[in-house]
């Protein structure tokens, strides 16, 4: 890396450390330190929402997916927007009139202590797994890529948040946020420009689309009704939906970021500005990534990704069989893209017939190329002890080392550190507050002062950062940790989102009942994972729609009906002082 | 939960700066159709 990336990456990063900081000094009041203060205008807390949910793997991950795979991906957000306008419209009302500092509060005004305790456990549970992920995923591409130590890049990344989010809460948070995703945002667009202008100059915008298109990655919606496919218009908008209710609604690190809003107004604006932009904010990372498959059309891309991994390759004797398929893979890359190039003309002369030949030809020279990739992978996972052989997580990383030019570099390196940094900010904040408020607050220290609790939040979030870290640290199992902490979260999501919407919607259902219902729809739930092949975003559904049906039914037995009274028709009426 | 007084029951029912809430709902939910629409569109053209 140049010295100008490194200034731009440092100075990007410090100046926004050292604004959130500075904008947050003095604070001594819990409203301050755990709900922002109720300073937030919408545009914040709309950057701050949509700031949380991209982590860098986002920035890191997505574009190598459209890489290889296309960008159906994008589906997976279909449902978001719709979920913001219904959590616009019944939570946030309903949290604001509670006053709540955490989510979890609204279900013990509305069922019971054990009902919150129970959501806040797998809140911490989640999250706090998920914070160690944050840190450790692009730590290990980062370090692998850039040649640093992975512990130096997990402290660095970890260190510098920790830092801030003790000294701020959670309108530091609130205010790096918002600096940190206007950097990602320009980031991603400058690499989409300056990817179209190192396309050769005979290519137009128009062929370039046509070229992904013949190689099947324009594939955006797929209208399959096949419950075992991942990504469709159905399950983007249907399970989409119920997760993103799920995520938006009833997950603190989420929850805090509006709670932080100057007025009921301001955080349902954020919400459904957050609404407006998601999907095309995702369709560009996406298309970034699809981008990068057309530069690589016309220059010569690396064999494997993961160039640190097929240098391990050279050390074996394997050497020989790997310096062939490279060999093998630059003609086969001077065929396909002479191919590239007559089907470049032909689109250039609208000539129909020669389009359709052209087309034929590329896909028949990117299968060849294809499978010669796909040879140095089964060399990789036969000469390595520990192989990791899926390179998708590179791809965009080695690409913008490679080819973007100086500053760029530097740039969106911040555009990444900056994604780590304000996804695990959130929830350290999210983790401290529900521990305070949701445990040391209800149950073991009732009665202390203001400053008491501010302080003991401070404690939690270094805690909770610092157990983050030692996760990230030591971490050795990747593929397998980030797949669990993914299947975990989608297997207990619909069940929670189950418990908030029968309290915001079933007036007369009561605890013991929802707190059965739950426990019944997480079997069906774990029984759905474990027999069958349903894609994991109908998990959502099936784990809310069943909390509803079954609580709703057994509200009608004896012993868990409760006489009707205004105590017991919900929270409008119930406002009991938890402290 | 918070000391502070709950917010006013006009704060609930207060409008937006811009447009009214049932526009602003309409506007998120028909930009999501005309992303929906412009993305057939796509994969239609380009298959």
């Amino acid at each position: 890396m140049s010295s100008l990336d490194w200034l731009v990456l440092f100075s990007t990063l410090g100046a926004i450390v050292a604004y959130g900081v500075w904008k947050t000094r003095g604070q001594q009041d819990m409203a301050s330190y755990l709900r922002g203060g109720y300073q937030d205008k919408w545009h914040t807390i709309g950057l701050s929402v949509m700031a949380t949910q991209a982590s860098a793997v986002t920035f890191l991950s997505t574009p190598g997916q459209a890489y290889q795979d296309g960008m159906g991906f994008v589906q997976f957000y279909f449902g978001l927007p719709l979920a913001m306008i219904v959590l616009s419209i019944a939570f946030i009302p309903r949290y604001f009139r509670l006053q709540v500092y955490t989510a979890y509060e609204f279900l013990e005004s509305r069922f019971d202590r054990k009902t919150r305790q129970l959501a806040a456990f797998l809140f911490l549970l989640l999250r706090g797994l998920s914070a160690g992920i944050t840190i450790y995923a692009p730590a290990i591409i980062l370090s692998s890529v850039l040649g640093w130590p992975l512990r130096l890049t997990c402290l660095c990344m970890g260190g510098l948040v920790i830092v801030y989010t003790v000294a701020g809460g959670t309108r530091a948070v609130s205010q790096t946020q918002k600096h940190q995703m206007v950097v990602m945002l320009g980031g991603m667009v400058v690499t989409f420009i300056v990817i179209v202008m190192r396309l050769p100059a005979s290519v137009s915008l128009r062929n370039a689309f046509h070229i992904a298109g013949s190689l099947g990655k324009l594939n955006i919606i797929d209208l399959s009704a096949d419950p075992s496919r991942r990504y469709t218009l159905w399950s983007g908008l249907l399970g989409g939906f119920f997760l993103a209710m799920a995520y938006f609604g009833t997950d603190q690190s989420q929850v805090q970021r509006y709670l932080a809003g100057r007025s009921i107004t301001e955080s349902r604006l954020g919400l459904l500005f957050n609404g407006l932009v998601k999907v095309p904010m995702q369709f560009l990372v996406l298309l970034v990534g699809v981008m990068v498959l057309v530069f690589y059309q016309f220059n010569l891309p690396p064999i494997f990704f993961n160039q640190p991994e097929l240098a391990r390759v050279y050390q074996t004797p394997h050497a020989a069989h790997a310096a062939a398929l490279e060999r093998e893979h630059q003609a086969a890359f001077a065929r396909k893209r002479s191919e590239i190039e007559r089907l470049d003309a032909a689109l250039d002369r609208h000539d129909e017939k020669s389009i359709a030949a052209a087309e034929q030809a590329v896909r028949e020279s990117e299968a060849v190329f294809a499978s010669i990739r796909g040879e140095m992978k089964q060399v990789i996972a036969t000469a390595l002890p520990h192989p990791a052989i899926k390179d998708a997580d590179y791809v965009f990383l080695s690409f913008v080392m490679r080819n973007l030019p100086r500053g760029i570099v530097g740039l969106l390196l911040a555009v990444i550190f900056c994604a780590a940094m304000s996804a695990v900010a959130s929830e350290l904040s999210a983790l401290a507050s529900t521990t305070v408020i949701d445990f040391y607050r209800r149950s073991l220290r009732q009665n202390a002062s203001d400053a008491h609790y501010v302080r003991a939040a401070r404690w939690f979030t270094a805690g909770w950062g610092v157990l983050a870290l030692l996760f990230a640290t030591f971490a050795s199992l990747l593929d397998n940790l980030i797949q669990a902490v993914n299947i975990l979260g989608s297997l207990f999501y619909g069940t929670v989102l189950g418990i908030f919407a029968v309290g915001f919607f079933l007036r007369r259902v009561q605890g013991t009942a929802v707190f059965f219902a739950a426990l019944l729809s997480e079997a069906l739930v774990l029984l759905l994972f474990l027999r069958t092949s349903v894609g994991f975003l109908w998990y959502n559904v099936v784990g809310c729609s069943a909390v509803m049906l079954i609580s709703a039914s057994v509200t009608r037995w004896p012993g868990f009906r409760k006489p009707r009274s205004p105590a017991a028709c919900g929270m409008d009426t119930q406002r009991r002082t938890t402290p | 939960m918070a000391n502070e007084p709950a917010p006013a029951r006009q704060e609930l029912h207060a409008a937006p700066p811009f447009l009214t809430w049932t526009g602003l709902y309409c506007l998120v939910a028909g930009a999501l159709l005309a992303e929906i629409t412009l993305f057939i569109a796509i994969t239609l053209a380009y298959r």
